[in-house]
């Protein structure tokens, strides 16, 4: 129960403003991005007419990416669309399964130093805690002992940061591609309601017109929604299998909620949200 | 006062309330699912997939109270009356925030299976619509939310006035949630229907559909914009 409150941080100084980072989140939102761009290289090197199992597993995705996207937004339009929402589908997917990955360095930490420990006995010392407890505390002076440091794996969609970015972005996408495709009057004009006429100089009444405000309430809502609908399930799935697993001492029921909570919700949130970003993009198109 | 009165009175009522909305929209969906196993016994592979997947995501607004309850119970240090009464209005927002968007992510839930048991060919196109339609029900459900966590972390000065605006506020929340939660699934319900008979034109029923419950949705910005009013200024 312990970790919920457990956060590791960087604090600096910069131009008199105290910057506090959350170091875990942004080692954990690299590993995403290097597993990606990885796995993306070794499956992209070689494209052959019949795909090889990497190729394959990516094209399935990008199919379905595109079958959505275009289905939404028209062949014509749709077309330039579909890397940037294959990128987010693919991100937040990755970003909502790494947190079901073991914490493995620990996991290979603890073997290496009983192996060391039944060899040597220098290695750390049992401590016997209770009568059924007993536990492995290793030694600080190993050349191994860097393993037990790494954080365990965290999904980095479990803090609100990673949320925010994302649903900020897809709403610039969505402005940007909005006054680009209409012009910055046109998509003024769609601030103001049915009250006003479709031409003529009554954009410039805009800061007298309630329904501005309205709409841009309701504009600046929708990134709130978006990405606290993802926060809110990421980490809402953490937060029960944290809480249940110290109630029944991890045993058994954890796995069973690991396997809906981490991926089932995982790629149900990862395609909610893809699915909406498309759906914002496509409404002010 | 011993702030513990009012972490367990809050976590009882956010997931008492909590649980209500969900329940019911997810019965919905497996009566229909029924219906249309009944009609389509061929395609169950199919009618099973999608009734869990909307199922799955009837349940979010039960699972955003369970997790308000379990902070609430493990997951507070604070004390003192005004910590109490926060703690106590957490509960109170995300309770009443969560029946309507509950019950209202059940019926596009229901009447997508309803269109899988005239046409189990249009799978795709359903699961598709009944996603966003219950992803934008739920909206509501997030702004409840929202505002329980903040009421969560906040620690407000002492007053009378501080002290009811807080629990008006969490009030604001969780009541102005309950209508536009039903009255967007209401929307996606309706849309999902007509979806389901005519498959072709789902663009324009779906950009219709999210316009209609971006308007229902006003409601319940005033009930958020006047519950963040009563927290943060008053």
């Amino acid at each position: 129960m312990d970790k919920i409150g457990k956060l590791s941080t960087i604090t600096f100084e910069l131009f008199g403003q105290v910057i506090t980072l959350n170091s875990t989140m942004i080692l954990m939102t690299y590993i995403v991005i290097a597993f990606l761009a990885i796995s993306a290289y070794l499956a992209t090197r070689k494209l052959k007419q019949i795909p090889s199992t990497g190729q394959n597993m990516f094209e399935i995705i990008y199919e379905f990416i595109e079958e959505i996207t275009l289905g939404t937004l028209g062949n014509k339009d749709g077309k330039s669309f579909v890397p940037f929402i294959f990128t987010i589908f693919v991100f937040v997917l990755a970003a909502n399964w790494i947190g079901i990955l073991p914490h493995i360095t620990n996991f290979f930490g603890f073997i290496i130093a009983i192996i060391h420990q039944l060899f040597t006995g220098e290695a750390g010392q049992w401590v016997v805690d209770g009568i059924t407890k007993t536990t492995f505390i290793p030694s600080q002076n190993t050349f191994y002992y860097f393993l037990f440091k790494f954080p365990e794996f965290q999904e980095p969609t479990r803090s609100i940061n990673t949320d925010l970015a994302l649903g900020i972005l897809v709403f610039i996408i969505v402005h940007v591609n909005s006054i680009k495709k209409h012009g910055l009057l046109e998509y003024f004009r769609s601030y103001m309601g049915d009250i006003v006429p479709s031409k003529g100089w009554w954009i410039l009444l805009f800061p007298i017109n309630p329904f501005f405000y309205l709409n841009v309430i309701s504009e600046v809502s929708s990134v709130v929604s978006h990405s606290f609908r993802l926060f809110g399930n990421i980490f809402g799935g953490f937060m029960i299998l944290v809480i249940v697993s110290s109630l029944v001492k991890h045993f058994l029921i954890p796995v069973g909620l690991l396997a809906f909570f981490g991926i089932f919700a995982g790629i149900v949130q990862a395609f909610v949200f893809t699915m909406l970003a498309v759906t914002y993009i496509g409404q002010k198109n | 006062m011993d702030t513990m009165i009012f972490v367990v009175l809050g976590a009882g009522l956010s997931i008492g309330l909590g649980a209500i909305g969900s329940a019911i929209g997810e019965g919905y969906i497996a009566m229909n699912a029924i219906q249309a196993l009944g009609r389509q016994p061929g395609a169950s592979q199919k009618i099973l997939r999608l009734m869990i997947i909307g199922q799955a995501i009837t349940e979010t607004a039960a699972i955003f109270a369970l997790v308000m309850a379990l902070v609430l119970l493990f997951g507070t240090d604070g004390s003192g009356t005004m910590k109490a009464v926060t703690y106590l209005s957490a509960g109170i927002a995300i309770g009443f925030g969560t029946i309507g968007s509950g019950f209202g992510a059940g019926l596009p839930g229901g009447s997508a299976l309803k269109g899988m048991g005239r046409n189990p060919e249009n799978s795709d196109v359903l699961t598709v619509q009944m996603i966003i339609g219950q992803a934008v029900t739920q909206t509501s459900t997030i702004f409840a939310l929202t505002v329980s966590l903040i009421l969560v972390t906040l620690t407000p000065e002492d007053s009378y006035v501080k002290m009811f605006a807080i629990l008006g506020g969490a009030f604001a929340m969780g009541f102005g949630a309950i209508g536009p939660g039903i009255g967007d699934g209401i929307v996606a319900k309706n849309a999902n229907e007509a979806v389901g008979r005519s498959p072709k034109h789902m663009g324009l029923l779906t950009r219709t559909m999210i316009i209609g419950q971006a308007i229902t949705e006003t409601t319940d910005i005033y009930s958020l914009v006047v519950a963040l009013i009563l927290i943060f200024v008053v």
